[in-house]
């Protein structure tokens, strides 16, 4: 039986990486697609291309596996390309050059992915403190039923909004001005939540990985009663990865 | 690359389900893009990320923020002068969280199988109110 295959593209390596030991999507086998200085790592696809949690995580995990030989340029999720030869054709001829110097620059780096998300209590708390306001107002609605009292409601969360996002812009930069210099660069993406403080990607030479981790270990130790902070990595580097791959 | 062993050290913790989720977004959205015709399709995708975006400025963020402040007042001594309160109300948050240094240290996803078994997770969905662009 021959079904209809194509190649679904995790990311680019250079040439001398191994394959990473794990299966891809839907179980298949993984495989290399090579060019003249670099890799992709594609496994077979039977379209349609399922798009579930299992295939988001095999992506992640091939890509991660990937990491542990060596540079990787992860592509976005759901990429595939008909045939093997369009692998070349379509993504390693065209951009070689780039796609090697992005590895080579990457060689010896890892993402790490950094978020720390105010406590709703400590966050309010700071916020009576920095705007006089808000207690003032706080204190008029007391006693009265809430009925009354909507209209004055939304005005104390307007001004709570208001200083809160305040706060947190003052934070994010506190955190951004100590970590990026140990970093060979930060991207902070978006927020999602409106307590998040920072949520940030960092890329950072291995060899400051010791010193970032304390670094970032002091700043949770120093903020436990205010921040919680999530920390994961190494990542391949998805964010900063910024070829300019559409002709 | 020995460094990539680190992962083993017995400060990290493995992902509590928000990293999975976390990675899902992130590929969703970063990486490169040969071609966007030879994406597949991602009708769908949205019904399992997690997507507990808040608008921020709206009437009903507006109203949950003054909940939350008159909370802290709720927990209050009358006998207190409201200042004085509140920095109360913050220590007495540092003596009874008591939080790790850092909660789960810096996470590794994938640990040393291949088995994923965070999927279970629930930390999910709050809201799915579409607001995902693209």
């Amino acid at each position: 039986m021959t079904e209809e295959t194509e190649k679904y593209v995790y990311g680019v390596v250079l040439l001398d990486t191994p394959l990473p030991k794990t299966k891809g999507i839907g179980g298949r086998k993984l495989g290399l697609v090579r060019g003249e200085d670099t890799a992709a790592i594609v496994s077979d696809v039977t379209p349609p291309v399922k798009t579930g949690k299992d295939e988001l995580t095999t992506h992640a995990r091939v890509l991660q596996r990937a990491l542990e030989g060596g540079p990787v340029l992860p592509m976005q999720f759901g990429i595939v390309i008909p045939e093997e030869q369009l692998v070349r054709e379509q993504l390693l001829d065209p951009f070689g050059e780039e796609l090697v110097a992005q590895l080579h620059d990457l060689a010896g780096k890892v993402e790490l992915h950094l978020r720390a998300v105010f406590e709703e209590e400590a966050l309010m708390s700071e916020v009576v403190k920095a705007n006089g306001k808000v207690l003032a107002l706080s204190e008029a609605l007391r006693d009265k039923p809430p009925d009354a009292t909507y209209y004055d409601r939304i005005e104390l969360g307007q001004e709570v909004a208001q200083t809160a996002e305040t706060l947190i812009l003052e934070e994010r930069e506190r955190i951004l001005d100590v970590l990026t210099p140990l970093s060979a660069g930060a991207r902070v993406n978006e927020a999602g939540h409106e307590r998040v403080a920072c949520n940030a990607a960092f890329l950072v030479e291995e060899e400051k990985l010791g010193e970032f981790d304390e670094v970032v270990n002091a700043l949770g130790e120093a903020n436990q009663d205010r921040l919680q902070f999530s920390y994961t990595g190494p990542h391949p580097a998805y964010n900063f990865v910024d070829l300019p791959l559409q002709v | 690359m020995a460094t990539m062993q680190r992962s083993g050290g017995g400060y990290v913790q493995r992902s509590s389900g928000g990293g999975l989720y976390e990675i899902i977004d992130v590929i969703l959205d970063k990486g490169l893009v040969v071609d966007v015709f030879l994406r597949v399709s991602l009708v769908g995708i949205e019904l399992l990320t997690v997507d507990a975006r808040i608008v921020i400025a709206s009437v009903d963020t507006y109203l949950r923020f003054a909940e939350a402040v008159n909370r802290l007042e709720i927990t209050s001594n009358e006998s207190e002068g409201i200042p004085q309160l509140m920095e109360d109300i913050t220590e007495d948050g540092a003596s009874s969280k008591t939080r790790g240094v850092l909660e789960g240290a810096r996470e590794s996803l994938f640990g040393s199988d291949d088995d994923d078994d965070d999927d279970k997770e629930s930390s999910k969905s709050r809201s799915r109110s579409g607001s995902r662009s693209r």
